[in-house]
């Protein structure tokens, strides 16, 4: 299938996939954006590189514990009240909170999409008990939901198993995993109940293929555009609430593993004599959130044809 | 694209949107610089509150919370004994003196055990009315049978409180109960007014959110879950306690990096905040005094002696002390921000409260890193480093969960720096940490934990059977109620459990005491670390007087509000 | 219509009870009520004896049953700390809540949109570039951040820079200064106008991108491309039609967001000690209060479906209204 290439003024044959990066390229802020990600990414990822201390390590200087070290040579971003270098924390911590966005982010979209299509394409009653469950989880408060996921496994074995230790990783992307599918729920089933009446759906229908092959090979396809956006913007909405998380207590444990949520949390403290320590995890927040909103901003207009004023 | 011009109903639209917004900020920003109202006196102070109670009864549930008591009973609520600045029990001023066995106030042993009281006859209630015995017999009685008591230990051991006439109490207890003090006074106890409780009232249900009378310096005007109100008691008789202020304000400053700002912004007058590392290089501001105090808080590691766990094992809880640098642990985590803290050398007991702990050479003073004795207490009970170096017996590595309360930035560091410097020493230590709410409701009594770390109480009263008592086990005995979460059960501790508890001579019990305390030094049952320091803050242009004349006294500071004055 | 909305409020029970089911749960699982503080004069029996008096030692399903039904008769319960009756309490946090909530959803509803429609209208010029980009930060920061350097900002760096006593905007003492005595309206507000402000700045970027992303859809849709052949003028064509049809899924989305206010903003009320539902949870929470919470999670959740079935009422009514003139 192609479309019409309106840009350039011929009538030339465009693939959807190349008109949707001209549409993206015109976002200057989003490709900025790409690229600002790829290196925030890269500096995380090559943290063992870049640093030149761990992320727990106390650092001893003449004996005494060098804590709360205004930024310099020696440490970039200063240290902080443990004698860690803010520096290496940063982007130790960077690893953890980049990872918990993306997998929540993924594990959400996955979620969401599967109830999504299903209760799009089978209607009627499977439908609404979905849709019922989806508005359960959508009704119950979020802090609710945080303190039940994440304190349930310190007492009860069985939560251990499944959602793992409390206050760690993999327990704080089942919680903001778990509150994050329904709106992606909502907006596929959305496109598939539209997506259903059409003439294809119809002619494969007639053709005798399976409504799994239908949904496989047609639905899912078409509603890849929404997918990836959604998810793009659950990323920065994962990032955000691991660090809300963290500020109630429920984040990922701060004596183990620094991540950009719980350095935020202990550095309120310090706000006005050291506000290095605010600063580091904080921009490095702001920026990663910023550009994926751009990013994710971008494909939208990109993805979507409808978005463009004549 | 064309460029369209913008339509005029959209301008008006935005207009419109802008205009609302500028009137909210105009009649927010109006007068903000006249915070002092009219109906202001200026003779006024306010002051954070870390913590805020649901309500204010000082008999049920809320009364748990300290600072219950820091914001009204102590101010309003008259008491029969009270602390003072040497966490002494003295005669408060509705005595007209301490009972003692010379003047015959404390009298007899076991079942005719007597405390006799005599009420200063000018002693009145803010109506006018005497205080009298009547009240005291009221108050015994509240605390025993109103529902959702916080705690009946003493008054149940009270067969009578007799009151032949209206200024003198004669209370006789069924045996002999050496923290009599504590009863009807001390920290928490309180005198209510008979009259104002109609025969069948239910105490549980008063007291919500005012009290409607006096007997202290203060009244107190009105209590919400904004503010806390305290005026002058006009007719208190006391004239050394008089206040100075003509008004009082209590708000609650829940977040600590809040009430820092809130002190520094001028919105609040003084604080009284949990110390903490964070604290201290923030209150270093011109303007702004700060006192620490040593109360009668202390932290420890404690650990869990219930059968199955690693510290069931009398070894390794030797081995632990032994491998655990407390001085360390004292110059890295707690000197930073209260420099002038000791160690704790005593199980239980605090020097300065009471003369139950020393102030040098308590049983814990030999406790010193020792690696020689780590390994030998280790190889005791069969243990031998594998091959990673870690602590093994039957080819199973022996694994330690350490919980502290989440979020406690203090003792998350302290897990930070010791988990790999005990790895040094062999053990292997995993964090456990949960919600401090999980964990003392249902983690601590569940016995669910190895070693943890926390702030118990000590009181000048040094009973503690409650805390190691054998019968105080968790249990279905005490339908899990029970405080003694260490599991720890020693038949020789519990019979001097019960000298100190029965025993009024100050001598005697000192000495079961000691013994007690170095029977539990001998098991290594804890391992103290330091009696845990309160922190005063005030700006000094608002707030003149002895501000921190209580500061070592688990009254708080606040005990002398009467004696404050504004700046 | 009336049917519709019959069948939706009755799959809204369900929810309810499944709601408020899985929180009692989730409470007992993590909070056990009535522990004593930790002090050495604790007396076990008085604690246990307290504990049955309150029922906490019959089945699990039977108080949760016995919760359900009181509060069905009208019957809010008494609080375990407290003893005294639950309503007027939770009734002033959800009105505290609810101001909160209007107030701040007509400021950032406003300049949201107000902004939405001016970024389409000029799309991809400097001002859309600037109002995407400032609106992202909005959206950026994690509120407890934002919230705490809006308090130094207006606290002590506005002190240190103007010399004033007092700070710019209060925050401390919840909803009223402490020297107010009962009810003072311009105190209220300025105590409204930081977490006011908190809420905003998250919010416009949310409701300016929807605006702008309506606005788009509709303004490059075909019955606008007929209208304006039809010779329309330019300015009919985006109010009277855009506007409105793009108003149609941010309207029904506010009425979902609002919804959601009732469970009260934990971590903005935390901040500034705002005495709103979110910090009537958390209270409440630390006490293991379940008869002060179960109420709280009843109400939260019919606050949602309720405006659940708002926002599918507004869509189909705003719709074919429109489709039709």
């Amino acid at each position: 299938m192609t479309i019409e290439g309106e840009v350039s003024g011929s009538t030339e044959a465009i693939s959807p996939g190349r008109l949707a990066w001209r549409r993206f390229r015109r976002h200057r802020l989003a490709v900025v954006g790409v690229v600002v990600l790829a290196l925030i990414t890269a500096a995380c990822v090559l943290a063992p590189f870049l640093t030149r201390y761990g992320p727990n390590e106390l650092i001893r200087i003449d004996g005494a514990k060098a804590t709360l070290r205004s930024p310099g040579a020696r440490f970039w971003l200063g240290t902080n009240e443990r004698a860690n270098d803010v520096w290496a924390t940063v982007l130790y911590g960077g690893r953890i909170s980049l990872a918990v966005g993306v997998v929540t982010a993924l594990v959400s979209s996955l979620i969401g999409t599967v109830i999504g299509v299903i209760a799009g394409w089978f209607g009627g009653w499977i439908d609404g008990v979905l849709m019922r469950i989806t508005d359960l989880f959508l009704a119950v408060p979020f802090l609710v939901a945080a303190i039940i996921l994440s304190q349930a496994p310190a007492t009860q074995s069985w939560a251990r198993v499944v959602f793992g230790p409390p206050n760690s990783s993999r327990s704080v992307v089942a919680v903001i995993a778990l509150v994050f599918w329904m709106p992606v729920a909502r907006v596929i089933r959305g496109v598939v109940l539209s997506l259903k009446e059409k003439e294809f759906v119809e002619a494969a229908r007639a053709a005798g293929a399976s409504d799994t092959r239908i949904i496989v090979r047609h639905l899912i396809p078409n509603c890849s555009g929404q997918i990836v956006i959604n998810t793009t913007l659950s990323v920065s909405a994962a990032i955000l609430t691991e660090s809300a998380l963290s500020y109630l207590g429920y984040g990922v444990n701060g004596v183990t593993t620094p991540t950009w949520g719980n350095l935020l949390n202990r550095a309120q403290g310090y706000i006005e004599p050291h506000p290095n320590l605010l600063l580091g995890p904080g921009l490095a927040v702001i920026v990663t959130v910023l550009c994926i909103n751009f990013v994710g901003d971008a494909l939208r207009d990109a993805l979507d044809p409808a978005q463009v004023a004549s | 694209m064309r460029r369209t011009p913008m339509p005029s109903p959209v301008r008006s639209f935005v207009a419109f949107a802008l205009a609302l917004v500028m009137t909210v900020a105009v009649a927010a920003c109006g007068g903000s610089d006249t915070s002092a109202d009219d109906n202001t006196p200026v003779n006024t102070l306010v002051i954070g509150a870390e913590q805020w109670p649901e309500c204010i009864n000082p008999i049920t549930q809320c009364s748990g919370a300290s600072w219950l008591q820091w914001l009204v009973p102590i101010h309003v609520l008259p008491r029969l004994t009270e602390l003072n600045e040497a966490n002494e029990f003295v005669a408060s001023p509705l005595l007209t003196e301490m009972p003692t066995e010379a003047n015959g106030g404390v009298s007899g042993e076991g079942k005719s055990f007597t405390i006799t009281y005599r009420l200063d006859p000018k002693a009145v209630w803010d109506d006018g009315t005497p205080i009298t015995s009547e009240d005291v017999r009221f108050s015994w009685r509240a605390v025993l049978d109103t529902k959702g008591t916080l705690s009946t230990a003493g008054y149940d051991k009270i067969r009578d409180v007799e009151t032949p006439d209206p200024h003198t109490a004669v209370v006789r207890f069924t045996e002999t109960y050496p923290d009599w003090p504590d009863v009807l006074g001390g920290y928490a106890g309180i005198i209510l007014q008979k009259s104002k409780f109609p025969a069948g009232t239910d105490v549980s249900k008063t007291m919500q959110t005012s009290i409607g009378f006096s007997g202290g310096p203060w009244k107190l005007a009105s209590f919400s879950a904004d503010k806390s109100v305290l005026v002058p008691n006009k007719r208190y008789w006391d004239p050394a306690r008089r206040p100075k202020l003509d008004r009082v304000t209590f708000v609650p400053t829940t977040e600590s990096a809040t009430e820092v700002q809130a002190l520094k912004t001028g919105q609040v007058s003084a604080i009284y905040p949990q110390p903490a590392p964070d604290l201290t290089p923030q209150l270093e501001t011109s303007g702004i005094e700060t006192a620490f105090g040593v109360t009668t808080q202390y932290e420890a590691l404690f650990m869990n002696l219930k059968e199955g766990r690693p510290f069931a094992d009398p070894n390794v809880r030797e081995a632990f002390s032994y491998a655990f640098d407390r001085n360390l642990f004292l110059e890295d985590i707690v000197k930073p921000f209260a420099p002038e803290t000791k160690l704790l050398e005593c199980a239980a007991w605090v020097p300065g409260i009471g003369p139950w702990c020393p102030e040098e050479g308590g049983p814990w003073a030999d406790v010193e890193p020792d690696p020689a004795k780590v390994e030998a207490a280790m190889a005791r009970s069969g243990y031998a480093k594998d091959s990673a170096g870690f602590w093994a017996k039957n080819g199973k590595r022996l694994v330690i969960g350490w919980s502290v309360t989440s979020g406690n930035a203090r003792r998350e560091a302290t897990q930070a720096e010791f988990i790999p410097l005990l790895a040094k020493q062999g053990f292997e230590i995993r964090t456990d940490n949960a919600d401090a709410d999980t964990f003392f409701q249902k983690r601590l009594p569940a016995g669910e934990y190895d070693l943890s770390m926390y702030i118990n109480v000590a009181s000048p009263d040094p009973a503690v059977s409650g805390l190691y008592g054998c019968d105080q086990i968790p249990g279905p005995a005490n339908e899990g109620a029970g405080q003694n979460v260490s599991w720890f059960c020693d038949p020789e501790a519990d019979r001097l459990m019960e000298v100190i508890d029965t025993t009024v001579d100050e001598g005697d019990r000192s000495t079961a005491v000691r013994q007690l305390d170095e029977l539990l030094r001998k098991q290594f049952v804890l391992l103290p670390l330091n009696p845990f320091p309160a922190l005063a803050a005030w700006r000094t242009d608002d707030v003149k007087g002895p501000v921190d004349r209580f500061i070592n006294s688990p009254e708080s500071v606040f005990w002398n509000l009467w004696e404050w004055e504004r700046a | 219509m009336l049917r519709f909305v019959a069948r939706r409020l009755a799959w809204g029970i369900p929810v309810l009870l499944a709601g408020s089911l899985l929180t009692f749960v989730a409470l007992r699982m993590t909070t056990q009520p009535v522990t004593a503080a930790r002090r050495l004069r604790i007396d076990p029996a008085a604690i246990a004896r307290y504990r049955r008096e309150l029922g906490l030692d019959r089945p699990l399903l039977e108080q949760y049953a016995g919760y359900v039904a009181r509060f069905f008769r009208g019957d809010l319960g008494t609080s375990f700390t407290t003893q005294g009756p639950v309503w007027p309490e939770l009734r002033t946090a959800l009105v505290n809540s609810i101001v909160l909530a209007l107030v701040a959803a007509v400021v950032y509803m406003a300049i949201g949109i107000a902004l939405g429609v001016v970024s389409a209208v000029r799309q991809y010029s400097w001002f859309d570039h600037a109002t995407t980009g400032l609106s992202f930060v909005g959206l950026s920061l994690p509120p407890f951040v934002f919230g705490l350097l809006c308090i130094v900002a207006v606290g002590t760096w506005y002190q240190n820079l103007t010399g004033a006593s007092q700070p710019l905007l209060p925050f401390v003492g919840g909803v009223y200064s402490p020297q107010t005595q009962g009810f003072d309206l311009a105190d209220r507000a300025r105590h409204l106008a930081l977490p006011v402000i908190v809420l905003s700045v998250q919010q416009i970027a949310v409701y300016s991108r929807y605006m702008r992303t309506g606005m788009l859809e509709t303004l490059g849709s075909d019955y606008l491309r007929t209208a304006r052949a039809k010779g329309l003028p330019e300015r009919r064509v985006i109010f009277r039609h855009a506007f409105r049809n793009a108003l149609i899924p941010v309207v029904t989305f506010a009425a979902i967001d609002i919804g959601a206010l009732a469970g009260g903003l934990v971590v903005t009320e935390q901040i500034f000690g705002y005495q709103g539902m979110g910090k009537y949870f958390v209270d409440n929470y630390h006490n293991a209060d379940y008869p002060a919470l179960l109420p709280w999670v009843m109400i939260v959740i019919l606050f949602v479906v309720a405006f659940n079935i708002l926002a599918d009422i507004a869509y189909a009514w705003l719709d074919p209204r429109i489709r039709v003139g």
